[in-house]
């Protein structure tokens, strides 16, 4: 049996449906990730976790134990806020500490305990600071230790990183994990930031207006996305439509141009139009692959480690991106160049049979 | 009173606070006694202060007290008597500019007490 579990839960905020039939499975230790944009509902199931939300259906459970209608106080669940929510009147032993004196511990214990926690945080020296007199990196260190020091069964993290710089957001990110492996705590994460959810987690949950779009390792999520949401919001996938016209041989037509998936095309038959995603690091330019594509260079733009070059597909109305690796020596091409942009049949993941509106959508956001 | 504690508890982010303290276990006995209270400390105390300066300077209601006050005894010189009245009218004036330094004092040392939140 799973250590936390979600089962069929709802949330509705009067007409709105907040959470629509969740159901979730963590073993313990494990690091699971609530991933979509705002308003997709990953922060409300993870204040019904914490018992600051009741959900309208569906059951809470942590270890074998319903705690569906048990006040917060009574979950011994742990919670990291993105505000960091310490207590301004408070030191840093005395943030650290006041769950443990809640728990009515002799003092000797809870003095100890909160300097195993600031060795834990690397901030053994800051135990008489006060909030205001750290930066937000260490107030958010302060605010897991916090957490931290109730022996929690669950580990929340809403967001903790987000009001943070971006360099401190991935030292953090990595001592995070690193101090959920070493204590195995089973930990939910809640973000906007598939990099974070991708580098961080065992698990990914995928949320899209309240509803579950995927659950898998971020491996699978990334690599197979079940739904073109997932695919859009998870990387920069090039999302398009094609037309199916050979379904067995995984032949498509994209743009008027011939293209070849992988595998079978099994969820439309020939004629139909299905959507499809295309990884720009799988796309080159170049004649090298066995699927090619001609267009025209719209633009480039240079992100550091990679370039992105937005290709205008012959027609005029499909826009693929391409990354390549930055290198001193690479030739990048001009806006306006004609190009051949090319790709190996794994490349091409065949989605859905979308409706009409939803594709169109994508394509307009892609 | 009321505009002060407001302005108060608008300044600490009261739900992450009491969420931190009910995740940690605490009754909202103790969360109301230890973090939302202690956090208000200055906005009580300057609410109280500057309640106190205007009640020194208030008559209306004051005449209608059973027991003697401030106000109605400066009334009550002012009409007999010539030069008290002046004099117990600098010491309330003294007295109001005394409660408003309380204020800044206090005020001053809790100012970089609150803690400034991230965005929510």
């Amino acid at each position: 049996m799973a250590f936390l579990e979600l089962s069929g839960i709802q949330k509705r905020f009067g007409e709105t449906s907040a959470v629509i039939d969740f159901n979730l499975a963590a073993e313990r230790g494990e690091f699971v990730s609530f991933l979509g944009p705002s308003g997709c509902g990953k922060t409300t199931t993870l204040r019904m976790i914490a018992g600051f939300e009741q959900p309208t259906a569906g059951t809470v459970a942590v270890d074998g134990k319903d705690i569906t209608r048990r006040a917060p106080n009574q979950r011994n669940v742990g919670m990291v806020f993105q505000s960091y929510a310490l207590f301004p009147n408070m030191t840093v032993a005395g943030n650290v500490g006041f769950g443990l004196r809640v728990r009515k511990q002799p003092k000797d214990r809870v003095a100890k305990r909160v300097t195993e926690l600031l060795e834990l945080i690397h901030l053994p020296d800051k135990a008489d600071r006060y909030p205001y007199q750290l930066s937000g990196g260490q107030q958010q260190r302060v605010a897991l230790a916090r957490a931290l020091a109730i022996e929690p069964q669950v580990l929340l993290l809403d967001e903790p990183l987000s009001a943070l710089d971006a360099k401190i957001r991935v030292i953090l990110r990595n001592e995070i994990r690193a101090i959920q492996r070493s204590l195995g705590i089973t930990t939910v994460y809640v973000t906007h930031d598939q990099e974070e959810a991708l580098s961080l987690s065992d698990r990914i949950v995928v949320m899209s207006e309240g509803r579950i779009e995927q659950i898998g390792s971020p491996f699978e999520v990334y690599n197979f996305p079940a739904t073109s949401f997932v695919a859009s919001f998870v990387g920069t996938l090039n999302v398009m439509t094609a037309r199916v016209a050979g379904a067995a041989e995984g032949r498509l037509v994209m743009d008027g141009q011939p293209i070849r998936a992988a595998r079978p095309v099994t969820i439309a038959a020939d004629g139909a139009n299905v959507t499809i995603a295309l990884r720009p690091e799988m796309l080159s330019m170049g004649e090298a692959g066995a699927n090619r594509l001609r267009g025209t260079v719209q633009d480039v733009t240079f992100l550091g480690s990679i370039v992105r070059i937005r290709v205008h597909l012959a027609s005029g109305a499909t826009v693929v991106s391409v990354d390549t690796f930055n290198d001193p020596n690479l030739t990048v091409p001009e806006a306006g160049a004609e190009v051949t942009i090319s790709f190996p049949p794994e490349a091409v993941l065949v989605l859905e049979a979308p409706p009409a509106a939803t594709a169109e959508d994508l394509i307009a956001e892609a | 009173m009321y505009r002060a504690v407001d302005t108060g508890l608008r300044a600490i982010d009261v739900q992450s606070l009491t969420e931190a303290s009910q995740s940690l276990g605490a009754g909202w006995l103790r969360i109301l006694v230890q973090v939302i209270i202690p956090n208000l400390r200055v906005s009580l105390l300057s609410g109280a202060f500057l309640t106190l300066a205007i009640v020194v300077g208030e008559f209306t209601i004051a005449t209608f007290l059973a027991r003697p006050a401030f106000g109605p005894y400066i009334s009550l010189l002012g009409g007999n008597k010539a030069y008290e009245p002046a004099a117990v009218s600098l010491i309330s004036f003294g007295l109001t500019w005394i409660a408003m330094g309380l204020i800044s004092l206090f005020g001053r040392g809790a100012r970089t007490r609150v803690q400034v939140v991230g965005a929510r």
